[in-house]
């Protein structure tokens, strides 16, 4: 299902307002308890029994609907629509393009090994995605390959110290884009069960007020589907971006369940949509969106502590990750940059 | 026993192929892979939301993990960048070394001269020493 839109949600919003309007006169409950808000707020000097007050207005019923309870109720709860409208972003389709573009980098880089039961992210199966080429790791044997008659000093400097190590590097690199391929669709799915999650917030809300012409309303239950978003992540990243992780787990003393937050405590229980009121209904419907924007916010928390933990491993790593410039060999074979042509017979620097 | 003349005239072709041809090749790879990550510079839009999501404040803003995702992108995009640099820079070196070493020894600079006469060599020869009568394939990139 795509993400709701602005107008889509701003109209669920509207339909909830609207049902709100009209089941408050439905039940004398209901219409009692606006009533009484709306008098404290519209007539602050009405205290019915108590010396001073000011009476409202002598009105009919349907005057007083029509004329004060009715535009007090869209007033007061006019931000209704608008909160709904607020959950059109972020828009889980407008991952996509920055996902495969990950995906393609990280295919150029080393043959992905993974097996069919580790398809946590869609990009592992390879009949959806194949490096076209051969990649850098692959060409690591081709120039291996052609520098193997190489020998001497600055041949064994440049086999040890230099070649010998870019497996490690590729490797390492690798899993860096997976990494951020992985984390941001982890963060797509939270916010795709955001937008499913406040679509049955509000269809809810609509259905449990629409009972609010019986004595008895029925309350339903909530299940925010954003609680779970991200178990996955632990897996994906564990199998897909496996030496950053494990590299992290040796550097931060700690598990690769910790790093990426899977110890942490079970999602509070479902919330419900009830009240023996229409206020108290939609009362009821904003502690749902408090929790749903909490069920956000942690589930975005364990992303970033993830993140964090693997931003530092990099950073005491990167001597490790990133292929040097060739300065052992190229300083035995008694050469340095500034008498070196590059490309185009441009000299270094 | 170490290689003279002809016969390393030949390995140097070699040596020089790895140099000029093969390590730009992974080069121009890692320049690829920096690019597909250039081309997320704009998750940021994708990724910004209500701030009522969250701390409960108005506004737009951005999900906790943009700040330490940005950052890791950023790092890795500058080790891809210095990486393809650091292979040119080593082609280059390799290339440098054989004409040190062809100047050295004249019989092996005329050997590598002859090999590379027509062009880098046919690396699917037996032999190693005849000429590629197609050129070079290209890095596959899209």
């Amino acid at each position: 299902m795509a993400h709701p839109t602005e107008g889509q949600l701003r109209d669920l919003g509207q339909r909830v307002l609207d049902t709100l309007v009209r089941m408050t006169i439905k039940q004398s409950e209901s219409l009692v308890e606006a009533r009484k808000r709306q008098l404290g707020e519209d007539y602050p000097d009405y205290k019915p029994g108590q010396p001073g007050s000011v009476n409202p207005p002598m009105k009919s019923g349907e005057e007083m609907w029509l004329q004060e309870i009715k535009p007090w109720i869209e007033k007061n709860y006019a931000w209704i629509p608008d909160t709904f409208a607020k959950y059109a972003k972020p828009d889980e389709a407008q991952f996509d393009g920055h996902i495969a573009a990950l995906v393609n980098g990280q295919t150029f880089l080393k043959p992905d090994l993974k097996t069919a039961g580790e398809k946590w992210t869609k990009w592992l199966d390879p009949t959806v995605v194949k490096g076209p080429g051969k990649t850098v790791f692959d060409q690591v044997g081709i120039v291996n390959s052609f520098v193997d008659d190489w020998h001497g000093t600055a041949a064994d400097s440049f086999h040890e110290n230099y070649l010998a190590s870019f497996g490690t590097s590729i490797g390492y690199q690798h899993d860096l884009m997976f990494t951020l391929a992985a984390t941001l669709q982890a963060g797509q799915e939270i916010y795709k069960r955001m937008g499913v999650d406040i679509v049955d917030i509000g269809e809810k809300t609509i259905q449990v007020l629409e009972t609010a012409d019986d004595k008895d309303i029925k309350g339903t239950a909530i299940t925010l589907s954003v609680l779970g978003a991200v178990a996955g992540i632990a897996a994906a990243v564990a199998t897909g971006g496996a030496s950053i992780l494990l590299a992290a787990v040796a550097a931060t003393a700690s598990t690769a369940s910790d790093i990426v937050g899977a110890q942490d405590p079970p999602p509070p229980p479902s919330t419900e949509i009830k009240g023996s009121t229409t206020l108290e209904i939609i009362a009821s419907m904003t502690d749902a969106i408090s929790k749903l924007n909490q069920g956000v916010y942690d589930q975005e928390h364990k992303i970033a502590r993830a993140l964090v933990t693997i931003n530092q491993t990099v950073g005491s790593m990167r001597a490790q990750i990133e292929i040097p410039p060739p300065a052992d060999f190229n300083l035995m074979a008694n050469a340095d940059y500034t008498n070196i042509k590059g490309p185009g017979g441009v000299y270094y620097e | 026993m170490p290689l003279s003349g002809p016969a390393l005239g030949v390995k140097l072709a070699d040596l020089r192929k790895a140099g000029l041809v093969y390590l730009p090749h992974m080069a121009s790879t890692y320049i690829h892979v920096n690019g597909k990550l250039a081309e997320t510079s704009g998750a940021g839009d994708a990724l910004s939301r209500s701030a009522l999501v969250g701390p409960g404040v108005e506004g737009t803003g951005f999900g906790d993990f943009y700040g330490p995702w940005l950052e890791l992108r950023n790092t890795v995009q500058t080790i891809m960048a210095n990486t393809a640099n650091n292979l040119e820079k080593a082609g280059s070196t390799l290339v440098h070394i054989c004409d040190v070493y062809a100047q050295e020894d004249t019989a092996a600079g005329g050997a590598m001269n002859t090999a590379w006469g027509g062009g880098p060599l046919d690396p699917n020869d037996p032999d190693g020493s005849k000429p590629l009568t197609e050129p070079l394939p290209e890095p596959k990139l899209p």
